[in-house]
């Protein structure tokens, strides 16, 4: 399980920020060649299923080019680099697709909050870029991004079946596959309340953030 | 040199299939010390111009010609850099929907403050500080507790004051404000109108006020410009203006108005024909032309500015020659009388809010929006029901439409208890009450067409055959003057005052009896609102109807109901047949609220009585005056320990401790102690200040 | 316009993508979006006459010809079995989007019938569906198909219904939030005053009001439909074989990948374009925004 934890965690860790970020500045500089360039390419990514994404990844990087390993190893005590290695292609194909979401949300929602009356009424305050986007345009534009985020954890879940699936990872995702495909009920009900348990964590540390950024859903 | 000068100033917006040309050869002058009064009805294209005048250009929107310059500098093509000096500093601006135009996640005090910190290199705290000061300077009191809170926590009028607070907070030069009282109560407004004063004439500052509202315009304005579909017809000083207007168009916009003496059976309200011209497809000539009631052939090439009078200036071949405008005679508005027998009886009517959920414990919110309200309507009468926010009436009108369920208290309609649940109502009842609604927009199901529309409601309420409901359809679209042909047209195809004629036309479809109104102009430019009360007197006369009218807007109440109600927080605290409140308004809260309405007349007897603090659900109590709090005329402990009594006088009653006579004699000379009441500058000038002032 | 009347302030222009004929409708899309059409059209022909137009059986095996790379014969190549890979693509697309069609519709219109109910009515009814509704969405989406798949046994069926299941809170989640700014706005209330009763008022007042955003939501689910069919093909548990299921093609590939790539790649290219293009389809048939202030940021 731990080995689960470390994929998630590496894929979430690459994925929230690159596409929180990524999404601002496409919104940003919106409809110029950079947003459309990478616009083109999340509604790629983030349709395809993970074995999709994995299996071209496998192919191309691994078949063709030869660089990372296609498989996990057995071996009990891998060096770094070579861990890090197997890591790669797995995290790739697991976090593109949230990738891709959390981008296209942030980039959606930050679209809507650019083009209301309130930053436009914060412009003509006069105040600086720096400051609008910090303070007036993130913490709106961030709430529904968070909920997307929360969401991802649990694609995340059924991501991990596939991927390690598709790897040979040693993780829970297999775990769950082997204790279905074994009709061992009691594997099946821990690994889904493990399951549930973390996606449910998510929601609610999302729903939190979001209360203390937007003080409307806090009164609700 | 004038500080703020636009010269043929052009602003066009790219859509699709060309450009739209929102503003057209524009010239405005705006000094120190001067108010630049902009009238312009919806489409007018009085924002862009706002805009256009501190330099903002919108993404989308193209400035075609023309120049404005601020103190002797271009504004426009200048680099972001460079406005980003002087927006906040030097130009402010004032907007109008204050709930969109504050940053919902961030707390007030700190949107206030932030332009501070922005523009001067200073310190969080001092910055806090001026923001406080900036607070208090329009009129909040305790502006610590208020600065944690975020707008939606706010009411209307306090927003606005964050807004006005935002914008003064720097001292600008040049003040610009988008109709930034239109949505709020009108004893705010004239609280904020007072305090706009203050500041100009403290600092010194030029300002822009933009409205369609001709009265406060009247109030604010030192000078005037009126905008009619893109451009300026008449400008002028604005006592000229008002006085003698010259243009056609200012001339109907002012017959739209209701004034005083002036009721439906004495004369109609003029309105404007004709329809307002495409921006797309501009002909040439006159803009006016189309709807203009001197039009003349000349009219079909531009006309040249000529000038009329000192400073006043006017875009017309023949401009309107004589003198005053009251002398046109009219012929009344409607010849229904009020009839015998009463067709509506509300009943110690109580509607009570509250806020639980099943699932959540928690302490409830209870909110007493009607309490105990009686009122009678006769046939073929008008009943006003007047209120501010908070006063209760449009609760009281859903009870009676059904579309709330009153809690206590009965409802009779043609002598028959009125089932308080709508599904409880037979079909007559159905057929017998109908409603118009406030918002236009919303008011018709905007994926149906018209014809779709009005054919459901008709044959919910009349099962008749297709052909017959087809004819029916047709037939109401021509009641209201709309052309049958909408009948295939989308509800957005048509503008906000067709709607409103087409959900006319829905209301009566059953040939009701009892019309219910709520607010159903408030949302229309001021010359539809004349042509709608004239078809809703049509159609009263028709369909021998009565209607319960509810709305804001005194002047329109005096003007066309027979009976005022008078409502303060759930419930009446005056009332009578509308003639009599010409004369005097009786009770302090009415008193007030009369006061407040901005007259275009201007006249100095009118006396400005300004209530302190704001409408507020902790004044209600069970036990003293519920007006006990802000009444200027407060009789001391007795307002707030014993509930008033119903005096009656006339046709008329109230409820107050004071004896008829005490209140005119009172209104005569009043003596307002300061502590109760905030008395404008003008007044406190002109007279002596008596009592601690 | 009628000219007896009194001017009623300028008229604005209507702009409901979704209205009118379907030329109209094209005329309004991008070009990505109408690439995305096409693309999707394509797909629907392979469903529709795949069987047909296959060169070879798709489901016979034949042991003479395993793991031919692409060729002429072969376009696609043949797989462990000897089956061509173009002919089993072919039929593929029909077992993915007949399926992933008919559990989307089942799943969408369960969830908005739930979703525009509780929205109208508000309160406690609200909160009891809604409850009801965050259960199933505890766990995310391939999970929650997997066991309920695994609960009712592997079949077509089973397939469909859990599909169905997996897609009905979030459709009602989304057709609540779109009712509900639309309970108080002026035209139910008339709706309300003629007597029309909460059925009347859902289904024949708000359904057309919400239709639009219900397409696109449509759009989505189906193309998340189509992954999760070829995902649960893949783990085993998606389409029974031998029907063709693209997930399953990739599975059963794994580990011969490395000598015969194209076993992979072409079913996975064959998932990847068409659930691209569905989304694409949908976001070009969304409502564009505003762009206001981009001058100055």
């Amino acid at each position: 399980m731990a080995k689960s934890a470390i994929l998630t965690a590496t894929g979430a860790g690459f994925a929230i920020p690159t596409g929180m970020i990524l999404g601002l500045l496409c919104a940003l500089k919106r409809n110029s060649l950079f947003d459309h360039a990478v616009s083109a390419i999340t509604i790629f990514a983030a349709a395809m299923p993970e074995f999709v994404t994995g299996g071209l990844f496998i192919v191309i990087f691994s078949t063709g080019l030869g660089w990372l390993p296609p498989f996990a190893s057995a071996a009990p005590n891998k060096s770094l680099p070579q861990a890090a290695a197997e890591l790669v292609l797995p995290v790739a194909a697991l976090s593109l697709v949230i990738l891709a979401y959390i981008l296209r949300m942030m980039r959606a929602s930050t679209i809507d909050v650019l083009d209301s009356e309130y930053v436009k009424a914060a412009i003509l305050k006069g105040l600086s870029r720096r400051r609008i986007i910090l303070s007036h345009v993130l913490p709106i534009a961030m709430g529904p991004t968070l909920a997307v985020v929360a969401l991802s954890i649990g694609w995340m879940a059924g991501g991990l079946i596939i991927v390690e699936s598709l790897f040979g990872y040693p993780g829970i995702g297999r775990l769950l596959v082997f204790a279905i495909q074994n009709r061992d009920m009691p594997l099946l009900q821990a690994i889904t309340l493990i399951i549930a348990t973390v996606y449910a964590l998510a929601n609610l540390g999302a729903d939190m953030i979001n209360r203390g950024l937007d003080p409307r859903v806090a009164a609700r | 040199m004038a500080l703020l000068e636009a010269a043929g100033l052009g602003v066009a917006y790219n859509v699709d299939g060309g450009l739209l040309r929102a503003v057209r050869n524009v010239d405005l002058l705006v000094d120190r010390n001067e108010v630049l009064g902009i009238v312009g009805e919806s489409g007018s294209g009085k924002s862009t111009v706002a805009h256009a005048l501190m330099g903002y250009c919108a993404s989308g929107a193209v400035i075609t010609s023309g120049r404005v310059s601020f103190d002797g500098t271009s504004l426009l093509e200048q680099p972001a850099k460079v406005m980003r000096e002087l927006w906040g500093r030097r130009i402010a601006m004032v907007h109008q929907n204050s709930l969109a135009t504050l940053t919902p996640t961030m707390a007030v005090g700190r949107q206030v403050a932030e332009t501070v910190r922005e523009h001067r290199r200073i310190s969080r705290t001092d910055a806090h500080r001026i923001a406080a000061d900036s607070l208090r300077a329009v009129s909040i009191q305790s502006p610590e507790l208020l600065m944690q809170r975020f707008p939606h926590q706010l009411s209307g009028g306090q927003r606005q004051r964050v807004s006005i607070a935002i914008a003064l907070s720097l001292e600008p030069d040049l003040l610009i404000l988008d109709e930034p009282t239109t949505n709020l109560d009108v004893t705010t407004e004239a609280v904020i109108l007072d305090l706009l004063l203050e500041f100009q004439a403290r600092r010194g500052s030029a300002m822009v006020y933009i409205s369609h509202n001709l009265g406060v315009i009247a109030r604010i304005a030192s000078k005037v410009a009126i905008m009619y579909a893109g451009e300026i017809v008449e400008t002028g000083p604005a006592a000229d203006i008002l006085r003698e207007p010259r243009h056609p168009y200012t001339r109907a916009l002012l017959e739209c108005l209701p004034r005083p003496g002036l009721t439906k059976h004495v004369g109609r309200l003029r309105s404007i024909t004709g329809t307002f011209p495409s921006l797309r497809n501009l002909g040439g000539g006159c803009i006016f032309r189309d709807r203009c009631r001197l039009r003349s052939d000349i009219c079909d090439a531009v006309p040249d500015w000529v000038a009329v009078g000192k400073d006043h200036a006017v875009r017309c071949w023949n401009q309107v020659a004589e003198q005053s405008w009251n002398n046109e005679t009219r012929g009344p508005a409607t010849n229904l009388r009020v009839g015998d027998g009463v067709v509506l009886e509300m009943a110690n009517v109580t509607k009570t809010f509250g806020n639980r959920s099943v699932l959540q414990r928690g302490t409830s919110q209870m909110v007493c929006a009607v309490n105990a309200v009686s009122v009678r309507v006769r046939r073929t009468a008008i009943v006003g029901l007047v209120g501010e926010s908070g006063s209760g009436k449009t609760t009281l009108l859903r009870c009676v439409a059904g579309l709330e369920r009153s809690d206590a208290g009965t409802i009779q309609a043609m002598g028959a208890d009125l089932p308080a649940d709508l599904h409880g109502r037979s079909r007559e009842a159905l057929q017998a009450i109908q409603m118009v609604f406030q918002d236009p927009e919303s008011t018709l199901n905007p994926a149906i067409t018209i014809g779709g529309n009005l054919r459901r409601h008709l044959l919910a309420l009349r099962p008749v055959d297709g052909v017959t409901a087809t004819e029916e359809v047709r037939r109401a679209l021509t009641s209201v003057h709309l052309d049958p042909a909408y009948v295939d047209r989308l509800p957005a195809e048509l503008s906000g005052g067709e709607k409103q004629r087409v959900a006319i036309a829905r209301a009566f479809l059953s040939c009701p009896s009892i019309v219910l109104c709520d607010e159903p102009l408030s949302a229309l430019d001021v010359s539809v609102q004349a042509a709608i009360i004239q078809l809703l007197l049509d159609l009263q006369m028709e369909n021998k109807a009565s209607y319960v009218f509810v709305s804001h807007d005194i002047s329109i109440v005096r003007y066309a109901a027979d009976h005022i109600v008078v409502m303060y927080l759930g419930e009446i605290i005056e009332e009578g047949p509308s003639e009599s409140f010409d004369t005097r308004p009786l009770h302090p809260y009415t008193e007030a609220l009369f006061s407040a309405i901005p007259t275009i007349d201007g006249e100095s007897a009118s006396k400005r009585i300004r209530l302190a603090g704001q409408i507020s659900e902790h004044d209600k109590t069970t036990l003293g005056c519920l007006f006990a709090a802000r009444c200027p005329r407060k009789l001391g402990m007795r307002c707030e320990q014993e509930r008033p009594p119903w005096r009656t006088v006339g046709g008329r009653r109230y409820r107050c401790h004071h004896a008829p006579n005490d209140l005119l004699a009172l209104q005569e000379a009043p003596i307002i102690r300061a502590a109760e009441a905030m008395i404008s500058p003008e007044w406190n000038s002109a007279r002596k200040p008596a009592h601690g002032n | 316009m009628n000219t007896e009347t009194a001017s009623d302030g300028p008229a604005l222009a209507a702009n409901l993508t979704l209205r009118g004929s379907l030329l109209g409708i094209w005329r309004k899309l991008s070009l990505g979006a109408r690439l995305s059409a096409v693309v999707v059209m394509i797909y629907i022909l392979m469903a529709l006459f795949g069987t047909a137009v296959a060169p070879y059986s798709a489901t016979n095996f034949d042991m003479t010809q395993v793991l031919q790379p692409p060729s002429f014969a072969h376009p696609f190549g043949t797989d462990g079995f000897g089956r061509d890979v173009f002919s089993r693509v072919l039929v593929g697309a029909r077992t993915i989007l007949v399926f992933g069609s008919v559990a989307t519709l089942f799943g969408v219109s369960m969830g908005c019938a739930i979703g525009l109910v509780a929205g109208y009515f508000g309160g406690l009814l609200d909160e009891v569906m809604m409850r009801f509704v965050d259960v199933l969405l505890a766990l995310p989406g391939l999970v929650l198909a997997l066991l309920i798949m695994t609960s009712l046994g592997p079949s077509d069926v089973n397939l469909i219904v859990s599909i169905a299941v997996v897609f009905m809170p979030k459709s009602a989640r989304v057709a609540r939030s779109t009712v509900l700014p639309l309970r108080k706005l002026g035209f139910v209330d008339a709706a309300r005053m003629r007597g029309n009763g909460w059925v009347a008022i859902v289904f024949r007042e708000l359904l057309p009001n919400v239709g639009d955003e219900l397409v696109v939501e449509f759009c989505l689910r189906f193309a998340y439909a189509l992954l999760l069919i070829s995902s649960l093909g893949f783990i085993g548990f998606g389409v029974q074989p031998p029907t063709p299921d693209w997930g399953l093609m990739i599975s059963e590939s794994r580990n011969v990948v490395s000598i015969a790539p194209w076993i992979i790649v072409f079913p996975a290219l064959a998932i990847g374009i068409v659930v691209v293009a569905v989304n694409a389809l949908a976001g070009g048939l969304m409502t564009k925004g505003g762009r206001r202030t981009a001058r100055y940021l």
